[in-house]
């Protein structure tokens, strides 16, 4: 089971067991420090992302945007990969990147 | 805008230099990448934002700078728009300045896919009251709502628990997507 931390001091928790991949979730809409989560190599991404939702106390939507930083890429559509697999080639550093929706105009 | 309650400066003032610092603090985007500075003006209601834009071609980034004005923050979001230096001062940037990003999608740039959500960058927007202005149309930023225009639920921005992170992360994503093409002075060269 992914385990969560609180932000504030997150970062510097050195109590992540051995072997587990630890993964930041930055709120950009709320701001603040990075919620932390860990898991299991062979955690699947969407046991992840299922708590961050719980953490950001929303129900998922589709145009919510829950993406890799380095990449820009929708993290929610690797959902059925294990942990492990995801760091490696879809997302190495695991620092994530949340926002609601937008209202604007469209291109 | 509905419902423009009126704003204690003070207190408006406070948010925005509060949350100012947090974001540079605390944002991967600043961490991440150089070129990002902010300044309180004597007024302490507005904010210069001073942010990096992708590079295309791998040299130094394009820094723009941003007016961010606090006035109803944070029962609205800041207002928020390109400027330039000029005598001395701050004037808003138009089409084909350098301190103007030229974005995919938006009035004035090439057609084709935009940043990937709803953003448009116009030079000169008609706003309801007859004013000329720049706008920068998405729902985290003041203009949005005074140019009338209506967010979902979903899109709507939430006083109290939104903060101008939510307003410099959609511009900085926007500034740093394939969308975006240059400062429009060059771009528009090219």
């Amino acid at each position: 089971m992914a385990d969560v931390r609180e932000r504030e001091g997150a970062e510097n928790d050195k109590s992540v067991p051995p072997g587990r991949l630890v993964v930041q979730v930055y709120d950009e809409d709320a701001g603040g420090p990075p919620f932390v989560f860990d898991g299991g190599p062979g955690e699947k991404v969407s046991k992840i992302i299922k708590e961050v939702y719980g953490k950001l106390e929303l129900e998922p939507k589709p145009d919510d945007r829950l993406t890799c930083l380095a990449t820009g890429e929708d993290v929610r559509q690797y959902g059925d990969m294990h942990l492990r697999d995801y760091a490696s080639g879809r997302c190495r550093d695991l620092v994530w990147t949340f926002v609601r929706d937008t209202g604007g105009a469209s291109a | 805008m509905p419902d423009q309650a009126p704003v204690d400066p003070e207190v408006a003032a406070a948010l925005l230099r509060s949350h100012l610092a947090d974001f540079f603090r605390n944002s991967p985007r600043v961490r991440d990448t150089g070129g990002w500075a902010y300044e309180i003006t004597e007024n302490p209601l507005i904010a210069i934002v001073r942010m990096p834009a992708r590079t295309p071609d791998g040299g130094e980034p394009d820094i723009y700078t941003l007016r961010l004005d606090g006035s109803s923050y944070d029962t609205w979001p800041v207002s928020t728009t390109f400027i330039e230096s000029h005598d001395g001062g701050w004037r808003r940037a138009r089409l084909g300045s350098p301190a103007f990003p030229f974005l995919r999608g938006s009035p004035g740039a090439p057609p084709g896919d935009g940043v990937g959500f709803q953003f448009a960058l116009h030079d000169d927007y008609l706003f309801p009251n007859g004013v000329h202005d720049q706008l920068i149309c998405f729902s985290y930023n003041l203009g949005y709502y005074t140019s009338n225009h209506a967010p979902n639920e979903d899109q709507k921005w939430r006083s109290g628990r939104d903060r101008v992170d939510a307003t410099l992360s959609r511009i900085h994503t926007a500034l740093t997507g394939q969308a975006y093409l240059g400062p429009s002075a060059q771009a528009s060269v090219a």
